[in-house]
């Protein structure tokens, strides 16, 4: 065996390769120390082979024991022992013990979508231990489960989880469709899967859900939609998804209704005005004075006196500079974050106004389309709503005020072109139809 | 499924402002108006319930498909070909009324060209979509203006420069005898239905429109509001100084209250979004009458990436409005107006006709060419 492998492997200096006599009988053992849980090793091979030798005992355990598994292909033996196993051969007969180093064994803190009073408990980089809090919270025998493999080089290990009385047929074949006809190199994110796996690298918006609680991801596969876990990833995407379910944190649901109803009300507003505000304001200081009432018209107008150049240069100086500050709060190390946002805070608070560079509404505005851009809970969706503001931007410098409700109505016509694997993307009551599905569900199982 | 048979009567009833209709009839205010408006509530809820209810019996299938399975494969073209010209038009003259309005009371200043370009790719970028993306745009929509349509109707009702004494004494010229032009005008109120037409294709097996009371009242609705309102605010004689008449009524009102103080910025957002849903449908509508056309056309309500045809289509529909741009005017304009209102009138009255024939030739059992397979669809 160990010939074998080596032809293989080539010999790499990290993989142990022994040839262990007891003095009773020989046994070859190989495996990765550094893929390899040592201490598993040492109670699951070493003991029983060395002090507490018995051959009969030996060979039971290595036919029953269930971490043992006869490996009788040695073309598999290489990946074998990239995943994390130790390979012996004994008497003949070559097995596969599966002692994979696990760096998780609890799961994870949310971090990126925290909930105030929901489980604080979030998927880790572990595919395993993902398995184990999907299943803890969707605790049903109809929860299905596949596996597979994508990857050429990384042989990322992904599983996707549905619900076989709810789940919604045509989008399932859509993504084993869509799944076979993936050739990646490295799979190293469950962002980078679910882009290529939607078609969509082009797209405006998010067609698939990215989310690192296991909550959520029961509830919707609750409501008919696959997941997938990709190992190596915190991240779970769920699929096929409509424009609302990005608008939804879990807290929604774990407080009384019209609480939830209302903060989602403000989320819509402060995703309308993260979209819309600066090219208002442009339209307003330079097209349409007139929409405004008088007063407020003049307060907008006295407050540009001092700058010098026409609104949308102020307004793309600005939304560089909030853009900047955010970009740079996320990439700098946790210590130099705050200096960061200082300094920030000071040049977009009173120094720019002062200096006659922005307006003071400009800085409103600025500030106003930063926090509301907070407020949605999807991340990749706030992405998307970032990038939608420079389009409406654009189109207020060259037409104004119609400019803004146009784009508005090509944005609508957009997200209801959009299609996640074949469901409408932006369709009111379609979430009745889901419900009742999940009734229809709940009585047949 | 119901609701979005009764988008299409909403917004095409709140749509006659955009195409003066409310104009063309306060020509005639002393006139035949009021009797034309009754006329066409008696004509248009014929029609519509005679339409709905003929195309209830071809579930799944649109007007080209109808017709095509029913008729010579030229009489089908021929209406086919009529219908298409009607939509056609009738975007395109919505969109250059649009776009008029739109640079008298929005932005002065602005090339009406470079304008037109803008509002023409909003329609064919929404025109091109496939059907059942289409509807679900006009859904949104509506949804999203109808707070706009609401605060409009709350205050030209409570505003407290109405005189309602004109109305009552334009009202009072009920007796006189309606003309065609006043009828034909009045109806397009009521044309919200002949978009089953097309949409018709998305109704499953057993599609019935229920509550069909509903458009007769909606739409009279919209017709005396659009019509006695004007009066309310300008006067008997007045109003018809005015071609642009509700954006000038519009702003005989203020909000209180608010960032916006002038009621017609809350009138032309509402139209300006209505006159998109306006053109998106009719070139929608345009397209796939078009691409029916083909005698092996199969209708697909679903296409995701859209084609490039649709491209084409729309494309060439929103040049043809450049060219209309060029060759009209406000007077120009306005005739081109009346006489699609009377062709549309003419139209829809062929298509009821055309449809009531078809269910009663299906109800016997003949066909075009029997050999093709299937059976009729219509009934159970």
């Amino acid at each position: 065996m160990l010939d074998r492998i080596k032809s293989i492997l080539k010999d790499p200096a990290d993989l142990t390769m022994e040839t262990m006599d007891n003095g009773y009988t020989r046994m070859e053992l190989c495996f990765f120390p550094s893929m390899c849980d040592l201490k598993e090793i040492k109670d699951g091979i070493l003991i029983p082979f060395s002090y507490r030798f018995d051959p009969d005992e030996f060979r039971r355990m290595l036919n029953s024991d269930l971490c043992f598994i006869e490996a009788g292909k040695p073309e598999e033996w290489g990946n074998m022992l990239l995943k994390g196993c130790a390979l012996l051969e004994y008497e003949g007969k070559v097995f596969c013990y599966a002692a994979i180093r696990k760096m998780q064994d609890k799961p994870a803190d949310t971090e990126v979508e925290a909930s105030l009073q929901g489980p604080q408990s979030a998927f880790t980089e572990d595919l395993d231990l993902n398995t184990y809090l999907l299943r803890l919270r969707y605790n049903s025998p109809t929860l299905q489960a596949e596996k597979l493999e994508k990857g050429e080089l990384s042989n990322t290990r992904i599983m996707i989880f549905y619900d076989r009385n709810l789940v919604d047929e045509p989008s399932l074949e859509e993504l084993r469709k869509k799944l076979k006809n993936i050739e990646m190199k490295l799979v190293q994110a469950s962002g980078q899967l679910g882009m290529y796996m939607g078609g969509s690298r082009f797209s405006m918006f998010p067609i698939t859900l990215k989310t690192e609680r296991p909550d959520r991801i029961a509830q919707l596969i609750q409501r008919g939609k696959v997941a997938l876990l990709v190992d190596g990833s915190r991240f779970a995407i769920a699929l096929p998804v409509r424009f609302f379910d990005f608008m939804h944190a879990m807290d929604d649901d774990y407080e009384p209704f019209w609480m939830g109803r209302l903060i989602i009300a403000f989320r819509y507003i402060g995703m309308l005005l993260s979209m819309t505000l600066p090219s208002l304001y442009i339209s307003i200081s330079s097209y349409n004075p007139e929409f405004f009432r008088v007063q407020l018209a003049f307060s907008v107008d006295g407050s540009r006196a001092a700058v010098p150049y026409p609104s949308f240069i102020e307004v793309f100086i600005m939304l560089f500079m909030i853009e900047a500050l955010i970009e740079a709060s996320i990439r700098l190390p946790r210590f130099v974050g705050s200096t960061a946002a200082t300094v920030g805070g000071l040049i977009l608070g009173q120094a720019a106004q002062q200096a006659g560079l922005v307006s003071s509404i400009m800085i409103i505005v600025t500030s106003v389309v930063a926090i509301s851009n907070f407020v949605i809970p999807n991340s990749s969706f706030s992405y998307s709503i970032r990038a939608m503001k420079y389009i409406f931007v654009v189109a207020s410098i060259f037409y104004g005020m119609v400019g803004v409700i146009i784009t508005m109505f090509l944005v609508v016509v957009y997200l209801c072109n959009l299609r996640s694997f074949g469901q409408p993307y932006l369709s009111l009551f379609k979430q009745g139809e889901e419900q009742r599905r999940a009734r229809r569900g709940a009585e047949s199982s | 499924m119901n609701r979005y048979f009764y988008y299409h009567i909403f917004y095409v009833g709140m749509m006659n402002i955009m195409l003066f209709i409310p104009h063309i009839l306060i020509q005639e205010r002393f006139g035949g108006a009021v009797s034309g408006l009754l006329t066409a509530m008696a004509v248009g809820t014929a029609l519509s319930w005679i339409t709905t209810s003929c195309f209830e019996r071809f579930p799944g299938m649109g007007a080209p498909e109808i017709m095509k399975k029913y008729l010579p494969y030229w009489m089908a073209s021929v209406v086919l070909s009529a219908s298409t010209a009607i939509l056609i038009s009738g975007g395109v003259l919505a969109l250059y009324s649009f776009t008029r309005t739109m640079s008298i009371f929005f932005n002065p200043d602005m090339n009406d060209y470079v304008f037109l370009a803008l509002v023409a790719f909003a329609s064919v970028c929404a025109g091109s979509r496939s059907s059942r993306s289409v509807q679900f745009t006009l859904e949104i929509l509506i949804v999203v203006i109808s707070p706009l349509a609401f605060i409009l109707l709350y205050k030209s009702l409570t505003d407290s420069s109405v005189n309602w004494d004109a109305m009552r004494v334009v009202a009072g010229y009920v007796r006189k005898r309606p003309t065609f032009e006043s009828v034909a005008a009045a109806t397009f109120l009521y044309s919200g239905h002949m978009n089953i037409a097309l949409f018709n294709r998305l109704h499953p097996k057993g599609f019935k429109i229920r509550h069909k009371w509903l458009i007769p009242l909606i739409c009279c609705f919209f017709a005396f509001f659009s019509f006695f309102i004007p009066i309310g605010f300008h006067g008997t004689m007045a109003v018809d100084q005015y071609v642009f008449l509700w954006s000038v009524t519009s702003d005989s009102m203020q909000m209180q209250y608010g960032f916006v103080q002038r009621v017609l910025f809350t009138f032309l957002i509402l139209f300006c979004v209505l006159s998109l849903m306006f053109t998106m449908i009719t070139f929608h509508g345009a397209m796939e009458f078009i691409k029916s056309l083909r005698p092996r056309h199969l209708p697909q309500t679903e296409q995701w990436p859209v084609p490039k045809i649709n491209w084409i289509l729309c494309g060439l529909f929103g040049i043809l409005s450049f060219f209309y741009t060029a060759w009209a005017n406000e007077y120009r304009n306005q005739w081109a107006v009346m006489v699609w209102l009377e062709c549309r009138f003419i139209m829809e009255i062929l298509t009821a006709l055309i449809m009531l024939t078809l269910v009663l030739a299906a109800r016997k059992g003949w066909r075009r060419n029997a050999s093709s397979g299937g059976s009729a669809a219509w009934g159970k």
